[in-house]
C-alpha cells in the first residue's frame, strides 16, 4: 500500500459527515416506537420546548412521506401505524444532545397494541410480498424408479448482521435552503432522489457529497437514505445544519440486519450419484416493509443448484412480510443461505450414494458448455476442478477425510469408546455474482464520462469507488494511455449525480463495472487525440444486459461470475464443546486483482464476518482469541477482468466449517448459527 | 464555559458547552478522533488522557481541566509512528480510515510502554476498539511488525 495514503489514513485525514461539524450544528434524537405493532394514539408534550428545539412528526413532512427503493419502500416517519419495534416515529431537534435526552422524557407516546403479523415461517403462505415459481420439469417420472436416490431436508438459517462502522452518520448543511447533504453512500442518487420527494424540492436545491466507505462491507444501501433524509428533513424544519447520529442506545441499528431464511430441498439422484432433479422452496424474511423482494427472490432462483449442473428444476421462492425491521440487502443478496445449505445438502446426497463428497461433487460440477435452466450457456470454464486441487493437495483432504470418516465407523460400532477429542475436515465450493437482475431503469446505469481539454483530464464517476486506492490505479491508467501528468487528472463524483439516475446497478462497489468502462473511455480519447480538436468527451453507460429477461427468467444476466473453494479443518473437544479451527485453505477466482494487499483484507474481514454468524454467541469460539487462525488464501487469476469479491467467502466459508463440525459430531448440521447444541453429545 | 489544557502537548484554551463530551469538543478540534457510538462501546474515540487510553466520549468536557491530551496528531512525528506505520506496511494490513487513528494510538500506547508485551497485553490492545472489520489477526500481525521495527531502531 501507498505509504502517504496509509499514513493519512492514521492520521485521520479521511474525512466523515461529523467531523468538520461547527459549534451551531444541531443533532437529532429518535422517538422511536417502544412496541412491535400498533397505531399511534397520542404523541404530545406538556411543556413548551425550549427556544431551539423542535420536534417534528410525520404531518410535518412538507412532501412525500416515503423511503422509495423502487423495488419495496417504507415511511421516513411512522404516521399512525407502527409495524416494527423501534420503528421511527418522531425527531427531537435541538443544540444540545443531553437536553434532547431530558425533551424526550416530556414526550408523551401512546400507541394502541395490535396483533403482530406470524413469526417467520417456510410454510407461511398468506405475508408474501413477492413470490416466483419455476419449473423446468417434473419429477412425475421419476417417483416411482427404485434405482433412484430421494433425499430431501430442511435449513433454516438465521440472519448475519454487519457489526461493522463506521455507522453511517450524516449531516445536512442548510446554505440558503440549498440542502448540501454529507454521507457515507455509494448511491447519491438514491439519496437525492428521495430527500427531494420528502421535501419537495427541484433537483438543484439537494446536493449530496458523498464519503468514501472503503474497507467495510458495502451494501449499506437503506440506512444513509434513511439518515440523510432525518438530517434534511430537520434542517428544513429548523433552518440550521443538523447531524444525525447513529447511536446504539436508541436501539437504532449500525447495519441493517438480514433475515432468515428457510429452505427446503428435495433431490434424486442416479447410482452414479449424479444430480437429475431438484426441488428447492425457499422463504426470506423480509421484515415489515420488504425491499428488493424480487431481486433477492429471483436471485436465489438463479442459483438454485450452487455450483451443480442440474436442469430439471422446480423452483417456489417467496419473501414473507414479518413484524421486524426492515432487512438489509447484502452483497450477495441471500445467497450465502442458499449456498451454504447446498453445500450441507450435497454431503447428505453424497452419503445416500455411497461416495465420498468430494467424487458427489465431481460428477455434479458445472462446467464450461453447460446451460443454465433460464437457457444460457455457460461461456467460461470456470476451473472448478482447479480450484478443487488447489485446495485438496495442500490440506491433505482426501487422506484426512477417510481417516476421520474410519474413526466415526468405530465410534459407531463401539459407543463406549467415544474419544474426548474428534476432529473433522471438509470442502465446500461457492460463486458469486454482482449486478443487479432487474432492468428497472433507475437501478441499473452507471455512467461513466470523461472529458480531455487543455487542463487535463477530468473523469465523472457515478460514486465513490470501493477504495481510495482504485483512483491512483484510475489514474496511472490514464496517465500513460495518454500520456499526461498524473497530476492533470481530476476525479469528480458529485455532478453525474445532478443528472442522471445511477442507481445501485451491481454489487462490489461498482469496480469490476465501472474500471472496465473507464478503460474504454481511455482508450477511445487516445485514438481520438490529435486527430480530432480538444475538448475531447467520451461517455460509458452501463445497462443490464440485453440477453437477459427478467420477467419470464430467461437468458444470463451475468457478465462475471466469480468462483471460490475452502477446505477447513477442526477439532471438537466434547469436554468443553469448544472449536479449535485448525487449518483453513480459501482458493478464489475473482478475476484480476487490482489491489491485492485490499483484496485480502476483504478477505480477512469477510472470514471475521463469517465467523461471527456461524457462532453468534462467540463463548464456544473467539475470533478474538483466534488471533493466529492458520488460514491460507490464494487467488487464481485466469481473467483479464476484475470480478467480484465481497461476500464470496461467506458463501463457501460457513458451509465449509458446518460440514466439518457435522463430521466431527456425527450430526448433519440444519442450523445457523451453530450452537453447542448442534454438536453436543448426549450425556 | 473555557477550559484550559494540554492538547498534543500544547497549551490550549477550549471553549465549549461545560455537559459535552470530550470527544464531542475534540471532534471540532482535531482530526484524528472519530466519535462512533458516542456510548464507550467502539472505541473510535480513543485518545491518551495523561497517557492512558481513553474512550473520549465517556469523558465529560469540564473534567479535563489542566489535564494532557493527545490525540494521534500528536504523535505523528515521533518515532514510535514511523515504527507502527512499518509495520502496518509489512503485515500489508488495509486498515480500516475510521478507526485507523484510534487503533494507532492504541499501538502507540502499548509500544511506548513495553518492548516485549505479553499476549494479555496485546489482546487488550487490540479488544480495546471494538470493530471488527478490520481483520485481528492481521492487527496482531502489525503490531508484531511494528515491535520489531523499534527493536531494530534501538537496537540495530
Ligand atoms: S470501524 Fe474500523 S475496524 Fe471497523
Ligand atoms: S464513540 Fe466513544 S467509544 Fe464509541
Amino acid at each position: 500500500m501507498n505509504e502517504r495514503y496509509l499514513k493519512d489514513k492514521l492520521l485521520g485525514k479521511i474525512r466523515y459527515p461529523q467531523n468538520n461539524t461547527s459549534k451551531k450544528i444541531l443533532y437529532i434524537k429518535l422517538i422511536c416506537s417502544p412496541i412491535e405493532r400498533g397505531s399511534i394514539e397520542e404523541l404530545s408534550w406538556t411543556e413548551p420546548f425550549p427556544k431551539d428545539y423542535f420536534l417534528i412528526k410525520a404531518k410535518d413532512i412538507p412532501g412525500k412521506n416515503t423511503i422509495d427503493f423502487g423495488d419495496g419502500s417504507f415511511p421516513l416517519l411512522a404516521d399512525e401505524e407502527v409495524y416494527y419495534p423501534y420503528q421511527p416515529i418522531a425527531l427531537l431537534v435541538g443544540p444540545a444532545p443531553q437536553v434532547l435526552k431530558e425533551l424526550e422524557e416530556t414526550v408523551k407516546l401512546k400507541i394502541n397494541k395490535k396483533e403482530i403479523l406470524p413469526e417467520f415461517n417456510i410454510s407461511e403462505q398468506e405475508q408474501c410480498s413477492y413470490q416466483r415459481e419455476i419449473r423446468t420439469s417434473s419429477s412425475d417420472g421419476l417417483e416411482n424408479k427404485s434405482e433412484i436416490i430421494w433425499v430431501e431436508d430442511y435449513f433454516e438459517m438465521e440472519g448475519q448482521q454487519h457489526s461493522s462502522f463506521p455507522p453511517a452518520h450524516s449531516r445536512c448543511q442548510n446554505e440558503g435552503m440549498v440542502f448540501n447533504i454529507h454521507c457515507i453512500t455509494q448511491w447519491p442518487w438514491i439519496i437525492k432522489k428521495n430527500v427531494q420527494q420528502l421535501l419537495k424540492l427541484p433537483k438543484k436545491m439537494v446536493k449530496i457529497r458523498c464519503y468514501p466507505c472503503e474497507n467495510h462491507q458495502e451494501s449499506k444501501i437503506f440506512h444513509p437514505v434513511q439518515t440523510a433524509s432525518f438530517c434534511a428533513l430537520a434542517s428544513f424544519i429548523s433552518k440550521k445544519n443538523c447531524l444525525f447520529q447513529i447511536n446504539p442506545e436508541d436501539n437504532y441499528f449500525y447495519a441493517p440486519p438480514k433475515g432468515k431464511v428457510g429452505i427446503y430441498l428435495k433431490a434424486a439422484c442416479n447410482h452414479r450419484g449424479e444430480l437429475l432433479h431438484l426441488k428447492l422452496d425457499f422463504s426470506l424474511e423480509g421484515g415489515a416493509y420488504p425491499l428488493w423482494s424480487k431481486e433477492r427472490v429471483d436471485r436465489m432462483c438463479f442459483f438454485t443448484s450452487g455450483v451443480y449442473h442440474c436442469r430439471n428444476l422446480e423452483i417456489h421462492g417467496k419473501m414473507q412480510r414479518t413484524t421486524s425491521m426492515p432487512t438489509g440487502l447484502f452483497p450477495d443478496g441471500d445467497l450465502s443461505s442458499l449456498l451454504t445449505s447446498i453445500e450441507l445438502f450435497s454431503n447428505i446426497m453424497a452419503e445416500e450414494c455411497k461416495m465420498t463428497p468430494l467424487e458427489w461433487k465431481t460428477v455434479n460440477l458445472i462446467k464450461r458448455g453447460n446451460g443454465w435452466f433460464t437457457g444460457a450457456l455457460l461461456a467460461r470454464n470456470p476451473s472448478l476442478d482447479e480450484l478443487i486441487k488447489a485446495v485438496v493437495e495442500p490440506s491433505d483432504y482426501q487422506r484426512k477425510y477417510s481417516a476421520y470418516q474410519y474413526q466415526n465407523h468405530l465410534i459407531k460400532k463401539d459407543s463406549s469408546k467415544k474419544p474426548q477429542k474428534s476432529k473433522g475436515i471438509a470442502l465446500s465450493l461457492g460463486c458469486i455474482a454482482n449486478n443487479f437482475l432487474t432492468q428497472q431503469r433507475d437501478q441499473s446505469p452507471a455512467t461513466i464520462s470523461m472529458t480531455l481539454d487543455q487542463q487535463g483530464l477530468s473523469i465523472e464517476l457515478p460514486a465513490p469507488p470501493g477504495h481510495g486506492q482504485l483512483y491512483k490505479i484510475w489514474s496511472s491508467m490514464a496517465s500513460e494511455a495518454l500520456s499526461i501528468d498524473e497530476n492533470n487528472i481530476r476525479f469528480d463524483i458529485y455532478k453525474s449525480e445532478e443528472n442522471n439516475p445511477e442507481g445501485p446497478s451491481c454489487f462490489s462497489r461498482n469496480v469490476t463495472i465501472i474500471h472496465h468502462q473507464i478503460k474504454q473511455c481511455i482508450n477511445q480519447i487516445a485514438k481520438k487525440r490529435f486527430r480530432e480538436p480538444l475538448p475531447l468527451f467520451e461517455t460509458r453507460r452501463f445497462r443490464r444486459s440485453r440477453n437477459w429477461d427478467d420477467d419470464n427468467f430467461k437468458g444470463h444476466p451475468y457478465q462475471h461470475l466469480s468462483w471460490g473453494a475452502a477446505v477447513v479443518e477442526l477439532e471438537l473437544n466434547h469436554e468443553d464443546n469448544s472449536i479449535n479451527i485448525q487449518q483453513i485453505y480459501i482458493v478464489l477466482e475473482s478475476g484480476k486483482i487490482l489491489l491485492p494487499s485490499v483484496a485480502s483484507s476483504v478477505v480477512n474481514q469477510a472470514i471475521g464476518q463469517s465467523l461471527q454468524w456461524i457462532f453468534k454467541s462467540t463463548e464456544n469460539y473467539n475470533p478474538m482469541g483466534e488471533n493466529t487462525l492458520p488460514f491460507n488464501l490464494q487467488f487464481l487469476e485466469t481473467s483479464k477482468e476484475p470480478k467480484a469479491l465481497d461476500g464470496l467467502v461467506q458463501n463457501i466459508l460457513p458451509a465449509a466449517i458446518m460440514q466439518a463440525i457435522a463430521q466431527a459430531s456425527c450430526k448433519n448440521q440444519h442450523f445457523l448459527p451453530v450452537t453447542p447444541g448442534n454438536w453436543e453429545r448426549k450425556k | 464555559m473555557t477550559i484550559e489544557l494540554f492538547l498534543n502537548g500544547e497549551h490550549k484554551k477550549l471553549t465549549a458547552q461545560a455537559d459535552l463530551a470530550l470527544s464531542q469538543v475534540l471532534q471540532l478540534e482535531c482530526r484524528g478522533v472519530n466519535p462512533g457510538c458516542g456510548k464507550g462501546y467502539c472505541g473510535c474515540c480513543t485518545v491518551l488522557l495523561n497517557g492512558k487510553l481513553t474512550y473520549s466520549c465517556q469523558i465529560p468536557f469540564f473534567s479535563v481541566k489542566n489535564q494532557s491530551i493527545m490525540t494521534v496528531e500528536g504523535i505523528q512525528t515521533s518515532n514510535i509512528f514511523s515504527d507502527i506505520l512499518k509495520g502496518m506496511k509489512r503485515a500489508k494490513l488495509d486498515i480500516c480510515d475510521y478507526c485507523a487513528p484510534a487503533r494507532t494510538l492504541s499501538f502507540y500506547s502499548l509500544l511506548k510502554r513495553a518492548d516485549r508485551p505479553n499476549n494479555q497485553e496485546i489482546q487488550e490492545v487490540l479488544s480495546s476498539i471494538h470493530c471488527s472489520c478490520t481483520h485481528i489477526p492481521l492487527l496482531n500481525q502489525a503490531i508484531f511488525y511494528s515491535l520489531e521495527e523499534k527493536y531494530t531502531r534501538l537496537h540495530g
